[in-house]
């Protein structure tokens, strides 16, 4: 069996000062919301932009309305973009059913939360939902509503 | 029926102050990682250092990489005699994921939990093997006054 530290620990130990962005850093709510009128089935909603430095705090809700008729596949990921840097429409939540009646999913980085719990944000990459509607082309209609927790020093 | 009142509620009802750390709380986090290499089976990881009056709010993440073949490999968030206070042992083999802290049975306990700045969180490991190699990352939510 081992002792062993983290990066803060580390420092704490060291009588160093743990980053106050790490240790009691405080916290943001990032919301918005987007009424879709006939969205085409495939399209990327720009919901805001995180300020240089805000981290992604590992939580946040996506709430929506029932976007399509049943018959659909509506979907909705929640995910990054920005200029120049390839998308990941999927980063803080995998596609989700949103055809059958309105609901909310808690944000889930899933197998990639290793990458995207504590990610910092570089004040020009934009947090975005991204729509589908699997082998249609069926179009969305509702609202669509994100938040975001983030912290920072 | 019958209409009862919390504790804020009943000093509120009194015209006393209700303390701003329970109701309107102010939230800070606390987020840390560790790169592990051949982890011993059976480690502990301490992860922060909460200060003097933080409350546990509820909420928190654990994500790691993909950190051992070993069947029975396992993460848990605690406190030292509490091993398992946020998280009970989870099962982190075989591919990256991540875990939503949750006391479980023992949110009664730990909802609210004051941490008196001598208490770390720390992360308990369990398993057959010594060969955790990969990134562990941890993020709690606290309230204060």
């Amino acid at each position: 069996m081992s002792t062993v530290y983290s990066v803060g620990y580390t420092q704490y130990l060291a009588n160093q000062k743990v980053a106050a962005g790490k240790w009691g850093a405080r916290m943001r709510l990032y919301f918005d919301e987007y009424e879709a009128v006939a969205l085409a089935a495939a399209s990327t909603i720009y919901m805001f932009i995180p300020a240089k430095g805000q981290k992604y705090a590992g939580f946040g809700q996506l709430a929506v309305d029932k976007l399509g008729a049943a018959a659909q596949r509506a979907s909705v990921g929640v995910g990054i973009t920005a200029a120049g840097v390839a998308a990941v429409p999927a980063a803080f939540l995998a596609l989700s059913d949103t055809h059958t009646a309105a609901d909310k999913f808690d944000l889930d980085a899933g197998a990639a939360a290793i990458d995207y719990l504590g990610y910092e944000f570089d004040g020009e990459t934009a947090v975005t939902v991204t729509t589908d509607d699997t082998g249609g082309a069926n179009t969305h209609t509702g609202t669509i509503k994100l938040a975001m927790w983030t912290f920072f020093v | 029926m019958a209409t009862a009142y919390s504790v804020g509620y009943t000093k509120m009802n009194a015209q006393q102050k209700t303390s701003s750390g329970e109701w309107g709380g102010r939230l800070r986090f606390y987020y840390d990682e560790y790169e592990a290499v051949n982890l011993a089976a059976a480690s502990t990881i301490y992860m922060f250092m909460p200060a003097k009056g933080m409350r546990y709010a509820g909420l928190g993440q654990l994500a790691w990489d993909d950190l051992s073949d070993t069947n029975t490999y396992t993460l848990a968030v605690g406190i030292v005699g509490a091993t398992a206070a946020f998280l009970a042992a989870t099962d982190a083999v075989a591919a990256a994921d991540k875990a939503d802290l949750d006391s479980g049975a023992a949110a009664i306990t730990y909802l609210g939990y004051e941490f008196d700045g001598e208490t770390p969180v720390i992360l308990t490991t369990a398993g057959l093997a010594a060969d955790a190699t990969g990134t562990i990352k941890l993020g709690m939510v606290v309230f204060a006054a």
